[in-house]
């Protein structure tokens, strides 16, 4: 009668102090990965904001202006060439 | 002692010899310890069981039960996010135009420096804007921490760090950084190299800016939009070298909302090169700067006027020989010498018509007006350099008059596109702002519909055939007023030094967008035939503005009846490549 309880006295103990080492290690791990993810993440947000700073810098419009006075065949839009949906006449089928 | 412990050793000899009855006593006598430890052990026991079931709940609660605050708090774990000093401010469209950026800055420990001299040289010959002397006193004064110098560029960071100097160390720090330069220096203003506002939009919504940063609530949304201010600040520099004017300010704003697009004050200066800048470049002459800014209020007389019934378009005014008043004689730049009716005062900007219109409305009912439109008191705009008007103390007829053709009030350009974009959107007055406003914005009305019609008529009549011609962007409608004034100096006016002024809207139909361009002591030129007027200079810049800044806005441009076929043609794209025919049409 002594000996079963005995067993799972001392067995049920031994049980979740192992189980709770285990998890406390599993803890801790998970817990380093979420650190080095968490300054992952901090430094590709700051990559981020820099890369943003820098597209705005390289889209300042005088530097857009002076680039595409160098490379490209366009002019500043005409009025004559901008009109809108609702003056755009109806299709009505291809003639003759 | 001796004795007590002899007796007793006595007693339990004789007890141990002793006969049966006592033998028996003695045995009872021995489980009552017994007992005893039992219900001790029972009480022990059940008190630690009660403890353990405690624990018990407290654990299942915990971890099952989702209570207690430790739960709630690690089950919201959003992540880690970067917090910086001060939030971004966008343009309109999203465009980044001032931001924070990690750099490091240089100090020095004098206590850990081995060789104060040595690391002087060493750091003076990868960072040659420093003194080697300055160093070099850093280096060995007291005390523990000297900056050397502040937000390094990389280059420079990895320079000095190579240098492997002891006692010399770098602090992360945050730049405010202008992606666009100088381009909005005068809204955006700068901050100090604590990333504390000093100038502009930056001082001016210092603790909206941290707080933003603070709570990761995304950035600043101003009004403004970067490719417009480009080109008013691109058209006003060009118009300053043509005419060789001393400075400039440009303004676009949204008719509606009160949103400004663009402001622009010129020259202006960089934001990381104060010192070589001087206080005409600091000077914001768009909001900080009041002038008289001369005919552009005969807009804000004739619109008066016409609101309180004193006249009506068709009433006429004697303009044929300058107007007397007290010991002054008040005359027209453009004499017709005739009478004139009510838009051909405007037009032809008589100062003769308006100075008696001015008069016919009175002294009282004219400072009504103006406060009204907001002429008399500084802006609410979200800037410090905020210009106060100055207004004559003692409102006498003769004020009333010259403030008809507006000389003897001064007020900020700003002032004068707001109180436009007030006569021209239906007549309710909405304060300027610099940031984005959402949804209909209320206001309060100053003139009636009517009035604002009238004045929409008028202004384009200025445009189509009047002094303003040149300010014409084809297809758009532009309408607007001229403002050639002599400087103010004190004790009179100064010859030859003049502010011109071309403050419109476009399209007149339908006005949408008000643009102001002011020019600061232009000269004639060849081109314009000597003349320095602001049909000469002012108001072609505003037209070369609006003909650039209408497409990009989405204003609808209106074609002039009979315009010739070939000119369609070239426009539309062909389907095949070859001959004439175009899809579809």
């Amino acid at each position: 009668m002594i000996r079963p309880a005995l067993i799972l006295w001392i067995g049920l103990p031994a049980i979740v102090t192992i189980a709770l080492l285990l998890v406390s290690y599993q803890v801790q791990s998970l817990e380093n990965e979420l650190e080095t993810l968490e300054r992952a993440a901090i430094a590709q947000q700051e990559e981020i904001h820099v890369l943003r700073a820098e597209w705005s810098f390289l889209n300042r419009p005088e530097r857009l202006a002076r680039l595409a006075g160098r490379y490209l065949e366009l002019a500043p839009v005409m009025p004559s060439q901008v009109t809108s949906f609702t003056l755009v006449p109806t299709f009505q089928g291809l003639e003759q | 002692m001796s004795e007590i412990s002899v007796r007793a050793w006595r007693d339990a000899a004789s007890e141990m010899s002793g006969s049966n009855g006592v033998e028996q006593l003695s045995a009872r006598e021995a489980r009552r310890p017994l007992e005893m430890a039992r219900t001790r052990l029972l009480v022990a026991g059940a008190i630690f069981a009660i403890c353990f079931v405690i624990l018990g709940a407290r654990l299942v609660q915990l971890s099952l039960l989702d209570g207690g605050d430790d739960t709630t708090q690690n089950a919201r774990h959003d992540g880690a996010l970067l917090t910086l000093q001060r939030a971004d401010i966008v343009d309109r469209n999203g465009t980044l135009l001032a931001t924070n950026l990690p750099s490091q800055s240089l100090y020095v420990d004098p206590t850990l420096v081995l060789d104060a001299n040595e690391a002087a040289d060493r750091i003076t010959n990868v960072l040659p804007d420093l003194s080697r002397g300055g160093i070099l006193r850093k280096a060995s004064a007291k005390g523990n921490f000297q900056w050397i110098q502040r937000n390094l560029t990389p280059e420079q960071y990895y320079a000095v760090n190579r240098l492997g100097l002891p006692g010399f160390g770098f602090k992360r720090e945050e730049r405010r950084v202008y992606p666009h330069g100088s381009l909005f220096v005068h809204t955006l203003g700068f901050t100090g190299v604590d990333n504390g506002g000093l100038t502009g939009l930056e001082a001016a919504r210092d603790a909206n800016l941290k707080n933003l940063a603070e709570s990761h609530s995304g950035p600043l949304i101003t009004s403004l939009d970067s490719r417009v201010q480009h080109i008013v600040n691109a058209e006003l520099a060009a118009a300053m070298a043509e005419f060789g004017a001393k400075g400039g300010a440009g303004i676009v704003l949204d008719v509606h909302s009160g949103e400004i697009l663009a402001l622009s004050s010129l020259p202006d200066f960089n934001p990381y090169d104060l010192k070589s800048s001087g206080p005409d470049q600091y000077f914001n002459r768009a909001t900080l700067g009041v002038y008289e800014l001369g005919s552009t209020f005969k807009a804000f007389t004739t619109a008066m006027a016409l609101d309180y019934g004193v006249v009506n378009l068709s009433d006429r005014y004697d303009a044929t020989k300058p107007l007397r008043v007290a010991r002054f004689v008040i005359r027209d730049d453009h004499p017709q010498n005739r009478w004139l009716d009510v838009p051909e005062i405007f037009v032809h900007s008589s100062n003769i018509g308006a100075a008696q219109m001015a008069r016919d409305v009175g002294a009282e009912r004219q400072k009504e007006f103006l406060g009204r439109l907001g002429m008399l008191a500084p802006l609410p705009l979200e800037l410090s350099e905020n210009g106060r008007p100055l207004s004559p103390r003692h409102w006498r007829e003769i004020n009333t008059m010259t403030i008809g053709y507006g000389h003897g009030i001064a007020v900020t350009p700003l002032h004068l596109i707001s109180g436009f974009a007030t006569l021209v959107n239906g007549g309710i007055t909405r304060p300027p702002t610099l940031l984005r406003r959402h949804g209909e914005i209320s206001g309060t009305r100053v003139v009636t519909r009517e009035t604002s019609d009238a004045m929409r008529l008028l202004m384009r009549m200025v445009v189509e055939d009047g002094t303003g011609k040149k300010a014409e962007a084809e297809g758009y409608l532009v309408g607007g007023k001229t403002g050639t004034a002599e400087k103010a100096v004190a004790g009179g006016y100064k010859k030859n030094a003049l502010i011109t002024t071309f403050v419109g809207a476009f399209p007149m139909d339908a006005p949408r967008y008000a643009v102001l361009v002011m020019l600061d002591e232009p000269h004639g030129t060849k081109k314009t035939h000597g003349y320095a007027g602001a049909g000469w200079n002012a108001a072609p810049t505003v037209g070369r503005i609006i003909s650039q800044i209408a497409p990009m806005l989405g204003v609808m441009a209106i074609r002039p009846p009979g315009e010739d076929e070939e000119e369609t043609e070239r426009l539309l794209v062909r389907a095949d490549g070859e001959g004439r025919r175009l899809a579809s049409f």
